[in-house]
């Protein structure tokens, strides 16, 4: 009985063992990231862990370059974008979830079969369009198109928030006299805000690496971060110092958001599994 | 077979605490019943002994080796679920597999399949796909699963629960057989005590993580050690009611009205200097009568009226109420008619001496 | 001022092409308690919900205090509920959930917080006034879904299963307890349940609803000293009916009821045991019967004198119930329950054999061709 004992600890420590080493592996790119953004020119391939001299040049060199315009311009089409689908797909996800709509299930698949489609197949009719209405190069068109593109996925997820939420609910407040509107905002949203802020999260890593459509309907005013990168190659190569100094800055801000609402998050990812 | 000891068994998960320092043992060949209502620590405590579950403090001990750190698949252990957990596939196969693991030949493996089908009487079915059983032949495979691997001890967590009654007993006498004829240890966690009492050796009764006693049925029922035993155990439970001892007048009061006079409990109670205490008697003991019988020898009388009655087919239950305190009484149909009550109506209720229990008001624990 | 409280005249509801409820016809009287007792599917909940106005019933009519109501939303209607599933707003204090009704009334704040304590205080639920209503265990959630309805001012109060899920203990507790409150408050009650002990216990008056139809409509003694068929008999005792079958004959004049299913003959006379039934069973002659008797007034023979039937018997089983002893005994092909003392019977006992005594006089007798009672 002892044997076997020790023998189970001995692979329970080879298996953490394992499991620290997937995790540097996983962790190294980042961590090059990090270093390199803070080094200067002359220590940027001899010292590949560490920084024996600490500077800011390379967030200097990336100000100059329009970086922080860029980091602005992603958080105004995230933060828009994600408001905006919001606000839509809470409605519609109630209105699908609760009211007997005509062809509910047509309508539900074909809101999820406009995600199936490769964006690159869109390219030409959105930007005629986007460029006939005058909407190119705004931030309001940016906004919109977010706000489409991420639609689909929150009323999905929205929707099985709510239809798990027996109708006796909606009855009992029905029952005590509320109305429709209390009935959504103070009782059903409440309940339902894991899922909200589940699909607040993964709308805006979306939007916030977003690329064709950015490139696509952007100016040179409005261009967010991921095209601001996309133009960086320089006649001599690449600036691997502003790059990364670019990149820290436009990763912190949506490392920051996700870590403030991982607890949320998480309840939203595992609300189904309850045990009763 | 097996002893089962468990040591300051502590588990919380999170901020509760869902078991309390637990001490328990379980004799060798044993039927165990961990009685207790939901969410009072049984099934995890079960968890505990399996291995499924590592206790935040505490060991467990198998025959006298401490097992706490073994994980579950080692400690030769059969558990059996409430949702019989069934592979999809026949009979055989179900049976077949915990044995297939273990590079036993094939022979070998149907030799055992068919003992265990013979003793449950699954014989004809070992071809049949689990989809065609009915409830009880599934629980019945879940149950040759586990005695095939012939494991020293056996954990069932309240398998009976989801059949239909006449499905239940029948399945009730073939545990106890095949325990007989078997001789292994049984733990058997439920919330449904004419279970735990019909089944167990001995029964430990659960509450809010804690044991609160652990003895034969009999013990359970006519001497409960908590007020929470005598409430759980016994349908309709005890009924409890405050009294306060008058020390002069050597007598038990209850409210103005007096329970017990110039008696051997009295002096005892008196003795341990205790002015306030609760008495606890079944509402199957209690005599419901019209007019006050004073002739009524060691029993004691009280006057109260009627608050509500409940038929329940095989009887009544009335519940009394004497000076602010509620006693639910039971009486068989044919008693009804003679007192026939009705709301506020003046009654007696005669109870026998030799019934009352008396408990600590403050911990609950019994006294007397 | 009308005698009823509430009147359903006819109420018929399709889903799905099926008949979920059949012409169901039923009146309450003001301060009446009524169940609607029946196994689950049987159409109770939809009815219910029917009545406060939450679905719309295809046809018929529901009146209340004598007016019909069935153009009207459910909260003009002054129906107050308790679901089946509780409903309870769990974001939400116990406190905000019980005045959930009053704020929709917009009721002043003071007026509220004097509402919501008396109810709680009633329910006994005081000190869990500021808590978050997800975190209460499964008895306190009653109380709060319980107190919710009651503060509400209705005209009809209705009740879905609220104890089906609960521990059988505090099921019984609560059970008592709303007995008392019922008795406290006087009020038009409609409450549903699979469980007959529960209808048995609290109600005034009890309809049975199989598959959407009223079966049977009455008091609980009546219903259950005259179930009008054996299907009835069978759930309103809830698993304590032993039931024999017999044939209706006649030797010598005398009416017999000959028992089968023993291998031997086994005969009573009609007019020894059952007197009142002599001219029933004479039109019963040739028909088969099923005599059907309660598990408590069946017996173990000790020796002594039995002044019903004897049958000889196996123990297959029992169950401990604390102050006596449900045996489970088989006689011919006949499983048959009886109630008997702690002293009778050990575990060492099954397999032996015994002398069981069916109290005849005390049984109910069914036509077995339609089942219905003979009376």
């Amino acid at each position: 009985m002892k044997n076997v004992i020790l023998l189970y600890k001995i692979k329970r420590t080879l298996r953490t063992v394992l499991l620290i080493l997937i995790v540097i592996i996983y962790l190294s790119p980042l961590y090059w990231i990090f270093t390199t953004a803070f080094k200067s020119r002359a220590e940027m391939f001899s010292n590949i862990f560490t920084i024996s001299k600490f500077t800011l040049e390379n967030f200097e060199e990336a100000s100059r370059y329009g970086a922080f315009e860029a980091i602005k311009n992603s958080i105004i089409v995230t933060v828009g974008g994600v408001i905006l689908a919001l606000i839509l797909s809470v409605f519609a996800a109630y209105a699908f979830s609760r009211f007997p709509v005509k062809g509910k299930n047509i309508l539900m698949f074909y809101i999820l079969s406009t995600r199936m489609m490769p964006p690159i197949a869109l390219v030409i009719p959105i930007f005629i369009m986007f460029q006939k209405i005058g909407l190119k190069g705004t931030y309001a068109g940016l906004i919109l198109m977010y706000a489409t593109i991420s639609l689909p996925f929150s009323i999905w997820m929205i929707k099985s928030f709510i239809d798990d939420i027996p109708r006796d609910v909606d009855q009992a407040a029905l029952l005590d006299g509320h109305s429709l509107s209390y009935i959504l905002f103070k009782i059903i949203i409440p309940m339902v805000m894991p899922g909200i802020i589940a699909s607040m999260v993964f709308a805006a890593i979306t939007i916030w690496n977003e690329f064709v459509f950015a490139l696509l309907l952007s100016s040179l005013d409005t261009r967010p971060t991921s095209v601001l990168l996309s133009s960086i190659r320089g006649e001599r190569g690449f600036n691997w110092g502003r790059i990364a100094a670019i990149e820290v800055v436009y990763i912190l801000p949506i490392i920051i958001f996700v870590f403030l609402v991982q607890k949320h998050l998480l309840r939203g990812l595992t609300f189904g599994t309850v045990r009763r | 077979m097996v002893n089962v000891k468990l040591v300051n068994i502590t588990k919380v998960f999170g901020k509760v605490v869902a078991v309390r320092n637990l001490n328990l043992e379980v004799k060798d060949g044993e039927f165990f019943a961990i009685l207790g209502p939901s969410g009072c620590g049984k099934t995890t405590t079960l968890r505990i002994i399996a291995g499924l579950e590592k206790p935040t403090k505490g060991r467990v001990y198998f025959d006298g080796v401490d097992v706490t750190d073994l994980p579950a698949s080692q400690r030769d252990v059969a558990m059996v679920f409430q949702f019989y957990a069934l592979y999809p596939t026949t009979v055989y196969n179900n049976i077949a597999l915990p044995l297939k693991s273990r590079k036993i030949s094939k022979k070998d493996i149907e030799k055992r399949v068919y003992e265990v089908a013979e003793l449950l009487g699954l014989k004809e079915k070992l071809h049949v796909h689990i989809n065609k059983l009915t409830m009880a032949e599934k629980q019945k495979v879940a149950l040759a699963r586990a005695i095939v691997r012939k494991p020293r001890l056996y954990l069932l967590d309240e398998p009976l629960t989801i059949l239909d009654p006449v499905t239940k007993i029948i399945m009730r006498s073939e545990f106890k057989k095949l325990q007989k004829k078997i001789k292994q240890t049984i733990i058997y966690v439920t919330h449904d005590q004419i279970e735990a009492m019909t089944l167990a050796d001995r029964i430990a009764v659960m509450n809010e993580g804690v044991i609160e006693q652990v003895g034969t049925p009999d013990e359970i029922y006519n001497q409960p050690n908590s007020m929470f035993v005598g409430w759980f155990i016994g349908e309709p439970g005890m009924n409890f009611v405050e009294a306060s001892i008058d020390r002069d007048g050597k007598t038990v009061k209850i409210g103005e009205q007096i329970l017990l006079r110039s008696n051997e409990l009295v002096s005892k109670l008196t003795e341990k200097g205790i002015e306030k205490v609760v008495v606890g008697v079944r509402p199957e003991y209690i005599l419901l009568l019209k007019e006050p019988k004073t002739c009524l020898k060691n029993h004691a009388l009280l006057k109260g009226k009627v608050v509500v009655t409940e038929f329940l087919g095989t009887h009544y239950i009335v519940l009394v109420s004497v000076d602010k305190e509620d006693i639910k009484v039971k009486i068989p149909p044919s008693a009804y008619p003679k007192i026939a009550p009705y709301k506020n109506q003046e009654i007696y209720l005669a109870i026998p001496i030799e019934r009352m229990l008396f408990f600590d008001i403050n911990t609950g624990k019994r006294i007397l | 001022m009308t005698k009823y409280s509430l009147e359903l005249i006819n109420i018929t509801k399709y889903y799905k092409g099926k008949k979920v409820l059949d012409h169901i016809n039923i009146k309450v009287k003001q301060g009446e308690m009524l169940t609607l007792l029946g196994p689950p599917g049987s159409g109770k909940t939809t009815l219910l919900k029917i009545i406060a106005g939450l679905e719309r019933q295809d046809q018929g009519n529901v009146m209340i205090n004598g007016e019909i109501v069935d153009d009207e939303p459910p909260y003009k209607r002054k129906v107050s509920m308790v679901f089946e599933t509780l409903a309870l707003y769990p974001h939400l204090t116990v406190f905000e959930n019980i005045a959930s009704p009053l704020i929709a009334a917009k009721k002043t704040k003071s007026e509220i917080r004097k509402r919501v304590e008396e109810v709680a205080s009633l329910l006994k639920i005081r000190h869990l006034l500021e808590r978050k209503a997800d975190k209460l265990s499964g008895g306190e959630r009653q109380r709060v879904a319980l107190a919710r309805a009651l503060v509400k001012e209705a005209d009809i109060y209705l009740f879905d299963e609220p104890f089906i899920n609960l521990d059988a203990k505090i099921r019984t507790t609560l059970r008592t307890e709303f007995k008392k409150l019922k008795e406290a408050l006087k009020k038009t009650m409609v409450f549903s349940t699979p469980d007959p002990l529960e209808a048995l216990a609290l109600s005034d008056n009890i309809a049975i609803i199989f598959n959407g139809k009223i079966v049977q409509y009455g008091s609980p003694l009546e219903i259950y000293n005259n179930p009008l068929n054996i299907g009835i008999a069978r759930y309103i005792t809830g698993n304590i009916l032993n039931e024999l079958y017999a044939i209706v004959e006649e030797i010598n004049g005398e009416i017999v009821l000959n028992v089968k299913g023993f291998g031997q003959s086994k005969t009573l006379t009609v007019k020894d045991m059952v007197p009142e039934y002599v001219d029933l069973m004479d039109n019963y002659i040739g028909h088969e019967i099923i005599i059907a008797n309660k598990a408590n007034y069946c017996y173990l023979v000790h020796g002594k004198s039995c002044e019903g039937l004897v049958l000889e018997a196996e123990i297959l089983g029992f169950e401990n119930h604390g102050s006596e002893i449900l045996l489970y005994v088989k006689a011919g092909n006949n499983v048959l329950r009886l109630f008997t003392s702690k002293e009778d019977i050990k575990y060492g006992d099954i397999g032996k054999k015994v002398n069981v005594c069916i109290d005849i006089a005390k049984s109910t007798f069914f036509d077995k061709s339609t089942g219905l009672i003979i009376r």
